[in-house]
Order: structure tokens, then sequence, then C-alpha cells
């Protein structure tokens, strides 16, 4: 019974897919493999990486949140304007992050006092946020933002963006808060049986709401990196990025049930989705490619991932 | 035996089906509470083994026995902690789960009645409710479930069982209280009645109920 059972099976499989991948992009050009093009893949997913790790909490809890992208330009935009209205980068930032935390607990608060489906609740709150995005910018993005942000936003530790450093320390942090912690043995715990959880006595509104408001603080910070790069906070900033953060969890190997969550899988599940990203540019296929091989990944993974499950389903 | 059970006129409806119309409970002696909530009951050492038995099928044996109430080594779960301390509850309550590690999914009905039987009698106490703890068992499973219930009662833990099967009930209990659509209807010694006895009174209570 034991052997049959695994729960790396999947990790494992993605990682030789990624191996499969790279060394045939690199067979046909030159810079694939080179440290700069690396470095390249590294930058472009740094905020997809927060996004999804935050993603993984939030759907090992049993939850999804389709108000991610939403939340991201919202607070973007909130913190493009205050700069703008003269306040010191490092306070815009941190209210920024305040106040995506406020808009995710928004979502948690509504879920855990109505108990209805977190999926209805954060597809009306993401249109409600991304609403609120184009009222407060008139459709046009906030832009000319103080030098000091910028360099924030695209310093360089290691010769890297700075978005590479801070979506590496949220993974490493997240392996002991996941798996070692009861912060994260209680999310899992909501998605396995929330009603025992309920029973025993543990304060299940802290983590309801809790995972939420992390989630909305990462989906901020991720905000802050993409605001930071093209200088400018957009109206459509993070339009469907949810999707794509739901997609490298599920293709992770985290069931959308919850219960459970993969971490290892998720990041790289992130790198392989970046490495297909980026193989398209430089073997110059077309970018219409892009979500058609992702959405093929993504039916190959969750069939494969339900037929092992209900291998294993032996009761 | 110190612990004891008092209910007074306790109603509750689940929406419109009232399950509880002024029931009136007592084992030996008697407490008043009001308005218990669910972290009170657990302090007062009060353990309920529910009839969905409440398991985590995604985590394994030993974080379910200890869901909500982790042993910890600092802010870490100690898990090495929490295998042990299993491993010598399930010993000295004879029941048997070959792997603590497999999620609970995997074991059989019984195993799993086991754990939650097992969680329930964890830290000592107490009042330990049963909710149908033999409904999803084979008829070998049903018998060791019912054995345990009795070496417990022999310890002196009060039980308070929930179930539809007579002889079942006459099997184990002390004191039984025969309820329908939501009301007592009899109070009887197990000593001093028998499940014929008992059966009688329950149509007797039916005709009533026809003819009214």
């Amino acid at each position: 019974m034991k052997e049959k059972y695994s729960r790396h099976a999947s990790l494992w499989i993605l990682v030789g897919f990624c191996l499969c991948l790279a060394a045939f992009v690199s067979l046909r050009t030159n810079h694939f493999l080179s440290l700069k093009n690396l470095v390249n893949i590294l930058e472009a997913t740094s905020y997809r990486l927060i996004l999804a790790v935050g993603m993984t909490f939030i759907i090992g809890s049993g939850a999804i949140d389709l108000s991610v992208g939403s939340i991201l330009s919202l607070s973007s935009i909130v913190m493009a304007m205050l700069m703008r209205g003269g306040m010191p980068v490092a306070w815009a930032v941190m209210l920024g992050l305040l106040f995506g935390a406020a808009l995710g607990a928004i979502n948690g608060v509504v879920i855990y006092l109505t108990r209805i489906n977190s999926l209805i609740i954060t597809l009306a709150t993401s249109f409600l946020y991304r609403g609120l995005c184009l009222i407060l910018t008139l459709g046009s993005p906030v832009t000319r933002l103080p030098k000091a942000f910028l360099r924030f936003g695209s310093g360089d530790l290691f010769g890297m963006e700075s978005g590479v450093t801070m979506a590496t320390v949220i993974l490493l942090v997240s392996f002991p808060l996941m798996y070692r912690m009861r912060w994260g043995h209680y999310l899992t715990a909501l998605g396995g049986n929330a009603e025992a959880l309920k029973r025993s006595g543990a304060p299940i509104a802290r983590y309801r709401i809790g995972s939420f408001a992390a989630m909305g603080a990462l989906a901020a910070l991720a905000g802050v990196i993409i605001t930071a790069r093209l200088n400018s906070a957009e109206p459509n900033a993070g339009l469907e990025m949810e999707m794509s953060a739901i997609t490298a969890v599920i293709m992770g190997g985290t069931p959308l049930s919850g219960g459970y969550a993969q971490l290892a899988g998720t990041a790289v599940a992130v790198f392989l989705l970046g490495l297909i990203r980026n193989g398209l540019t430089m073997m110059s296929i077309s970018s219409y490619y892009l979500q058609f091989i992702t959405g093929g990944l993504l039916l190959i993974a969750v069939v494969a991932a339900e037929l092992r499950e209900r291998r294993n389903r032996i009761l | 035996m110190e612990t004891e059970i008092l209910l007074e006129k306790i109603n509750k409806s689940f929406g419109s089906v009232r399950a509880l119309e002024e029931v009136t409970l007592c084992t030996a002696g008697g407490r008043r509470w009001s308005r218990l909530g669910i972290a009170q009951a657990l302090r007062l050492g009060i353990r309920t083994v529910y009839q969905d038995l409440s398991l985590d099928n995604c985590k394994n044996s030993y974080e379910n026995v200890f869901l909500g109430c982790e042993l910890m080594r600092g802010c870490f779960l100690d898990r090495a902690a929490m295998r042990r301390e299993t491993e010598a509850l399930l010993r000295r309550l004879e029941i048997h789960i070959p792997d603590l590690e497999l999620p609970v999914r995997f074991l059989s009905g019984g195993q799993r009645q086991g754990l939650a039987i097992a969680r329930a009698l964890r830290t000592p106490g107490s009042v330990l409710l049963l909710d149908e703890p033999t409904a999803a068992m084979g008829i070998r499973e049903s018998h060791q479930t019912l054995e345990l219930l009795k070496r417990l009662r022999a310890e002196g833990v009060t039980q308070v069982l929930v179930s539809h099967n007579i002889f079942q009930v006459f099997d184990v209990a002390d004191r039984i209280y025969v309820m329908r659509s939501g009301k007592m209807v009899a109070d009887v010694m197990t000593k001093s009645s028998s499940p014929e006895q008992l059966h009688a009174l329950i149509l007797a209570q039916e005709n009533r109920e026809v003819a009214g």
C-alpha cells in the first residue's frame, strides 16, 4: 500500500520535463543556457512565483482567490498615487502592502462569515477591485514615479533585479511555514476537513482570513515589482495573472480540493512556464503558441494526477 | 466515578427539523451549564466521537490524533513526540494501526473509528459522547469497538452512546433513554429491563401516535 503512495511523483515528472525542455531549446539555439538568459528567466518569473506561493497556501486550504490580479493592480495604483502625492517611497510601499492585505482580508472575512464558495466571492471582488482601478485612474496609468522607487524595484543584488531576491526569500520562508509550523498545518486541515478542525477548538477564522490577507499582501508585493519595472502603475496590470498562478499550483501537484500542498511543485511549475515562455522567444516562435502549450500541459497534469489518485483510492 | 452529566430541557433544531424537544437527561449526580461552546466543553473534559469521525483524510494518524492541540517545539510542530505519544495511546487502547505515517484515507473503517475514539481519550477526563460509533463498521470491527467501550467503562469513563441498535445498547449501557421525533419517550435502567420490553415500549408509543 505504501509503495504505491507517493506525493512526489508529479514533482519529479515536472523536473524531468524542465530538463528535457531546457536540453531541447539549448540544442536549437545558442544563448539559452547562458547565465544572462537564466537571469532573464528568473527576473521574468519572480513576481509570478510570489503570486503562486501565496496561491499554494490558498488552494491548500481548499479555497481559491480570483481577485489576485485586481488586488495587484489596485494596490499598485494606490501606492503610485501616494508617491505622486509626495509621500516618502518606503512609507508608500508599506501602506501599499497593508492595503493589499486589507483587500485580501475583505475576501477572507466575507468568505468566513457567509461560508459562500470562495470562487464566487473572489470573482465578485475581482470585478470590484478592478473597477476601482479604472474609476481611480480614469483608465490611464499612473506614471513618472520617484527615482528612489524605481531603484527599489529594479535594484541589483547579485546583479539581478531585487524581485528575484524577494521571491527567493518568500519561497524559502514558506517551506517551514507550510510543513513545519502550525500555520500551514491548519491551512491544509481547513482544506482536508474544516469542520473537524473547528470541532477541535482551533480558531479557524484567524487562519481563513489570515491566508487571504497574506495572499493580498503578496499580490501587492508583486505589484511593487511590476510597477517599478514598468515605471508605471497600470489599471490593467496583473490581468489574468491569478490564472497563471492557479495553473502553476495545480500543475505542481496541489489538489484543487486542498488538504495538501506541494510548494516545491509550484516553484518548479512556475519555472517551467517561464522556461517555455523564454524558449519560445529564443526559438523565435510566436507567443501565440504559449497559451496553447500551457493549456495542453495543464490538461495533462490534472488528468495524470486524477488517474494516480483513483488508483490510490483503495477504500 | 468523578464525572457526571445533566441535561435539562434542551431544545435543538436543524432548520425546520426539531432534533431535540425539552429533553432532560442525567447520569449520577449533576452539574449545571448553560450554553456550552466547543472550547469550553473541551476544557471541561467532554470529548466527542462524531458520527462522521471528524478526521482529516489527508493527514496521517498522529496528526489527526493531535489535530487542534499539536505538540510544539518552539514554533515548530513536534511530529516525533506526537508519533511517540500516539503509539503509546494506541497500544494502551489495543487499537492496531500498522502505519502511522499513512494519510488516514488509506485506513479501514475500523481503524479510522479506533483513531477517532483514541483521539477523544488522549487526555484524561472525562465524559465521552459517541454518535453511532459502529455505523460504518463490519461485525468484527463493531465487536472490537464495543469491547473497547466496555474496557473504558471499567476504567470509569462516563459515556453517552447514541445508537439505533438496541442489542448493542443493552450490551454496553447502564441506563437507556429512548428518543423519538426529538422527544424522550422512555428512561430505563438496563438491569431492570430487556430488549423485548423496550421493543414493546417503543411499539406502544408508535401505536399511540398512529391512533392520535
